[in-house]
């Protein structure tokens, strides 16, 4: 059994539709975002979620709607027939389809040693341990839970010296936050910050997440929704940004604040140790948190006109577009 | 007002526009292949 029969059979050929439907998805997307210049994460996550779900089901749906789709006499007229890439062989001994190989295989090693790997660890380890509390939060951080709206969010201070703070959810989310950090933040500038974990702990009670989490597990060889994912877990973080703001009235602390989480010499200094990064992900988490400080510092343009007119004439073009490739 | 809903309007253009341009680069990137297979041969 060789690459092309794989390729050729159903888990291969749902495989590989699946990746390029994907592609028309966040290449549209992207671009349908920049037109109508989008800049509200809430919006712009919706949109995201439709590059990560729509491919799943694309290819069984298609097939029942037309079980004929994959027969050559609809090949011939499709706006891209895959096999054709797939089938060729640069100069009659090197196949095309062997670039894909590597492409799923590495994506799928990224999720596991990335993603699968530590979720797990984490929640055992949730599981197994209490928390390492030190003392009772003081009065100040009470206080402002009270003025938040978060209802039964539990704080617990941890003894460490490094700002840790840190939203917990589940049944009982909890907020934990280190004494370094409650040496090191104003009252104004732990408000903000406190805002942003509630906000999380307010968000993630959505079953939807979960969900989206799943369906990202199940195309663990697609590199496009692995991107399409990390950086809905970044407008994750920028709709929480604009919901602590929203609470606080506020973006200049936040950013602030941000801004000690994420010195302007981490990345020189990385390089300048002549050290490589220390790994991929912290690189993007110094990334991530300065996208973050530039937005609240740039005060964006939050109003979307007509978004889920927009939201629906994106998912009709990327459906029938991704229709008429096999 | 009115010039407001006209833009927004015209935002809605881009849609046919964007999917022209894919249907035609869908379109080449199918028949690449063939061109390559001819060429390479």
């Amino acid at each position: 059994m060789d690459i092309q029969d794989i390729l050729n059979s159903y888990s291969g050929r749902y495989i590989v539709q699946t990746f390029f439907h994907s592609l028309t998805a966040v290449a549209l997307v992207g671009i349908f975002l920049r037109l109508w210049k989008i800049e509200n994460p809430l919006v712009i996550q919706k949109f995201r979620f439709l590059v990560i779900l729509l491919p799943v089901l694309s290819f069984p749906v298609y097939h029942l709607l037309n079980p004929v789709r994959g027969e050559v006499s609809f090949r011939i007229c499709a706006l891209f027939d895959s096999s054709r890439w797939l089938s060729l062989a640069l100069w009659e001994s090197f196949p095309v389809s062997l670039f894909l190989v590597p492409l799923f295989l590495g994506t799928s090693l990224i999720i596991l040693f990335q993603e699968v790997i530590p979720v797990t660890k984490h929640l055992m380890h949730l599981r197994k341990t209490a928390y390492p509390v030190d003392a009772g939060a003081p009065s100040s951080v009470k206080s402002i839970l009270n003025e938040l709206p978060a209802p039964e969010v539990d704080d617990f201070v941890i003894k460490d010296n490094n700002p840790v703070l840190i939203a917990k959810s589940g049944p009982r989310p909890a907020i934990l936050l280190s004494s370094g950090l409650l040496n090191l933040l104003s009252y104004d500038q732990l408000k903000a910050a406190l805002a942003h974990e509630v906000a999380h702990t307010i968000r993630n009670r959505r079953p939807f997440l979960i969900l989206v989490f799943l369906v990202r597990l199940l195309m663990f060889y697609n590199p496009v929704t692995l991107i399409a994912f990390r950086r809905a877990v970044s407008d994750e973080e920028k709709i929480c940004d604009d919901m602590a703001v929203s609470w606080t009235g506020k973006p200049q602390t936040l950013a602030d604040t941000l801004k000690m989480f994420c010195p302007e010499d981490a990345i020189r200094d990385n390089h300048s140790d002549g050290l490589a990064l220390k790994s991929l992900a912290g690189y993007g988490h110094i990334m991530s948190i300065r996208s973050r400080v530039e937005r609240l510092e740039r005060a964006v343009n939050q109003q979307v006109s007509l978004p889920w007119l927009k939201f629906a004439l994106t998912f009709l073009t990327i459906g029938i577009l991704n229709y008429y490739i096999v | 007002m009115r010039i407001k809903m006209l833009r927004e309007m015209l935002n809605f253009l881009y849609i046919p526009v964007v999917i022209f341009i894919f249907v035609v680069l869908l379109k080449v990137l199918n028949w690449l292949p063939l061109i390559i297979r001819q060429v390479l041969n």
